[in-house]
C-alpha cells in the first residue's frame, strides 16, 4: 500500500472513531493507551508512541480536510516554506513534510501542555479519546485565528450571521452540521431539496458583490460595532433568495467572500504603501538573494538551499529569542520568495506587525541571515546568482 | 532538522511534562483524607463524561461546609467572565468558567480524585470574576464578544451546561 493510500485508510478510521466518540461507543484507543503510559518511572514502548503517533497524524489531516484547509496554503496556519500539505521536503536534513512541522506543534499543546488535564480525566473514565479530539479541534481553531486572522474573522463573522438566521427561523439546516460548517447546505424553506445546492453556479460573484458594502467593516470593524456588521450580513443572506438563491451550502459562500476580502485586502495593502520603504532597502537586498531564478536554479536545488539555511540557522549561537525571530522572518522570505503574487517585501512596519518581531530587531536579523546565507562572493550566494 | 533529531526533542519535552506532572501528583497525594481547601482541583465520577474539573474557589462565609466550585478546562476558548491560568503557573494552562460557579456541599467531593492545585493569586481572580458576576456588572463590548463566537457558545452548551446540570443532579440523588 502506498503512503497516500495507507493515509486515507487510517483518515477513515479516525473518521469512524470520531462517530463513535459521538455515540459514545468508542473504545480504549492510542491516545488513552499513550498517555496511561506516560509516568515517571517508565516510557512509553516506540510501538505505543508510533502508534499515538500515527493516530495524531490522521486525526489532524481529518481536520484538515473537514475544515477545508487541507487544500489552502500551509501559511494560513502558520507553516511556512511549503507550497501544500502534500510536499515533502527533497532535503533529507529537514522536517519532512508541512504536516510534520505541525503535528509536531500539535502534539505539543496537547500531550505536553495539557498533560495533567488528559491524566486528571482518566483518574475518572476509561478513555480520553474524544478529550483528544476536542483539543485537537481546539489547537486548529486557534492557529487559524492567529495566522489567519482575516479568514478565521471573515469565517466567523458570517458563521455567527447564519447561526443569527437559523435561529431566527430565517434560514433551515438541510444536511451536514447544525454549527454550521463547510459542508452545511441551508435553505430558505425546510421543504427545499438539499441537491438544488450543488447547482448554483453563480453564487459565488453574487456573495462577492457583498464585499462593496461590508468593507473594510468586515476586515477592521471596532468590536463594538460588530453587531451592526453581522446584521448587515444578514440582510445579505436574506437577499438571496430575491436573486434566486433558495438552497446553498455554507462552503459555497464564505470561500468567494474569504477569498475576495483577501484579494481587495491586498490592493489595499499595496495602495497603502505595502511596498519596501525601509531605510537601507535591507528586505529587498535579502529577498533579492533567495529570489529563486527558474532560468537559473531548479525548484528542487531552491528548496536544498532553503533547506541548508534552515539548519544553518538553527545552529546559530543567539538567544532563544533571536533564533525564533529568525525562523519566522526566514519562513517569511522563503514564502515570499516563492510566491509569484507579492513582487515586493512588505516594509519594516508591517512585517514587524505580520510576524509579531519588534520592528528595532529587523535590521539586526536581515544582518545575521545575510551572514548565514554568505557575501556576494560567497559559494551559495554565487549559486544563486550564477 | 532530521525526523530523528525532532523524535529527540519530542522525547525530552515530553519528559519534562512528564516530571512536572509528577511534581504536582506528589504533593496531592500528601492532601489525600485531609479537608478540602479553596484552590484545589478535583474531578468528578458524575460529571466525567463533560471532560472538566472542578476547582473549589472559596468557603462560604457563614456555612463552612458550602464551598465556591467552578468547572475548569483546558479548552483555550476564554469568555468575559473566565480566569484564565497560563502554562506556567500552578495547573496551567486552564480556564476557569467563573459564570458557572455553584456553592455545594464538601461532601460532594471525593477527595481521592483532587488532581492539583492552584496559584492562590489565580483563585483571588477567580472569586473577584464571581462577585462581579454576582453584583451584575456586564463585561465591556471587548469582551462580550467572546462569548458570542460560535465555538465558544458550542463548548459552553455542550460541555458546560450539562457539567452543572450532571453536578446538580448528583448532589439531589
Amino acid at each position: 500500500m502506498n503512503e497516500v493510500a495507507s493515509r486515507d485508510v487510517v483518515v477513515r478510521e479516525w473518521a469512524k472513531r470520531g462517530q463513535e466518540h459521538k455515540s459514545g461507543s468508542s473504545s480504549r484507543g492510542a491516545f488513552t493507551r499513550y498517555v496511561g503510559a506516560l509516568d515517571s518511572w517508565d516510557e512509553p514502548t516506540n510501538e505505543t508512541f508510533n502508534e499515538m503517533w500515527q493516530a495524531l497524524r490522521a486525526a489532524l489531516t481529518f481536520e484538515l480536510q473537514r475544515r477545508s484547509l487541507w487544500t489552502s496554503p500551509p501559511s494560513y496556519l502558520g507553516v511556512y516554506g511549503w507550497e501544500s500539505w502534500r510536499q515533502q521536503s527533497g532535503h533529507t536534513g529537514c522536517t519532512a513534510s508541512a504536516l510534520d512541522e505541525l503535528l509536531v506543534d500539535c502534539y505539543s499543546f496537547i500531550f505536553l501542555k495539557r498533560l495533567a488535564r488528559l491524566k486528571a480525566q482518566l483518574e475518572v473514565k476509561p478513555e480520553i479519546e474524544g478529550l483528544v479530539f476536542l483539543y485537537l479541534r481546539n489547537y486548529l481553531h486557534d492557529r487559524r485565528k492567529h495566522y489567519d486572522p482575516l479568514g478565521f474573522r471573515v469565517f466567523e463573522v458570517l458563521r455567527v450571521a447564519v447561526r443569527g438566521a437559523v435561529a431566527a427561523g430565517e434560514l433551515h439546516v438541510l444536511s451536514g452540521d447544525s454549527k454550521i460548517l463547510n459542508q452545511t447546505i441551508l435553505a430558505f424553506d425546510a421543504g427545499d431539496n438539499p441537491r438544488v445546492a450543488f447547482e448554483q453556479s453563480h453564487l459565488g460573484a453574487i456573495v462577492e458583490r457583498w464585499n462593496d458594502d461590508l468593507l473594510p467593516d468586515l476586515v477592521n470593524a471596532p468590536r463594538a460595532s460588530r453587531r451592526r456588521l453581522i446584521e448587515r450580513l444578514r440582510r445579505h443572506l436574506l437577499d438571496l433568495e430575491a436573486s434566486g438563491v433558495r438552497v446553498f451550502r455554507f462552503k459555497d459562500i464564505i470561500d468567494p467572500l474569504k477569498q475576495d476580502a483577501r484579494a481587495r485586502w491586498a490592493a489595499i495593502f499595496e495602495l497603502d504603501g505595502g511596498a519596501c520603504t525601509s531605510p537601507g532597502g535591507e528586505p529587498a537586498a535579502v529577498a533579492h538573494r533567495i529570489q529563486p531564478d527558474c532560468r537559473l536554479e531548479e525548484v528542487e536545488s531552491f528548496m536544498e538551499f532553503t533547506g541548508s539555511i534552515a539548519d544553518r540557522l538553527e545552529l546559530l549561537d543567539v538567544p532563544k529569542k533571536t533564533h525564533r525571530y529568525l525562523r519566522r522572518l526566514w519562513c517569511f522570505l522563503r514564502t515570499f520568495a516563492g510566491d509569484e503574487r507579492m513582487d515586493r517585501l512588505p516594509s519594516n512596519r508591517k512585517l514587524s506587525s505580520l510576524l509579531g518581531i519588534p520592528r528595532d530587531r529587523l535590521p539586526g536579523l536581515y544582518e545575521i541571515l545575510r551572514q548565514a546565507i554568505g557575501d556576494p562572493a560567497g559559494a551559495i550566494s554565487a549559486r544563486i546568482s550564477a | 532538522m532530521s525526523p530523528a533529531g525532532v523524535r529527540a526533542r519530542l522525547q525530552q519535552a515530553t519528559r519534562r511534562a512528564v516530571r512536572r506532572y509528577a511534581a504536582v501528583q506528589v504533593m496531592v497525594e500528601g492532601l489525600i483524607d485531609t479537608p478540602l481547601e479553596p484552590g484545589e482541583l478535583f474531578v468528578l465520577h458524575a460529571t466525567a463524561a463533560f471532560d472538566v474539573e472542578w476547582a473549589v474557589v472559596a468557603r462560604h462565609p457563614a456555612h463552612s461546609r458550602l464551598l465556591l466550585v467552578m468547572p475548569a478546562d483546558g479548552c483555550s476558548l476564554v469568555g468575559s467572565s473566565d480566569v484564565e491560568i497560563p502554562e506556567s503557573a500552578p495547573g496551567g494552562p486552564l480556564v476557569l468558567r467563573c459564570r458557572f460557579g455553584q456553592w455545594l456541599g464538601d461532601s460532594s467531593f471525593e477527595t481521592r480524585t483532587r488532581v492539583g492545585v492552584l496559584d492562590p493569586g489565580d483563585v483571588a481572580r477567580a472569586r473577584l470574576a464571581w462577585s462581579e458576576i454576582e453584583k451584575g456588572d456586564e463585561p465591556g463590548p471587548a469582551r462580550w464578544e467572546a462569548d458570542e463566537g460560535p465555538d465558544y457558545q458550542d463548548w459552553v452548551t455542550e460541555i458546560l451546561v450539562p457539567a452543572c446540570m450532571a453536578l446538580a443532579d448528583s448532589e439531589e440523588t
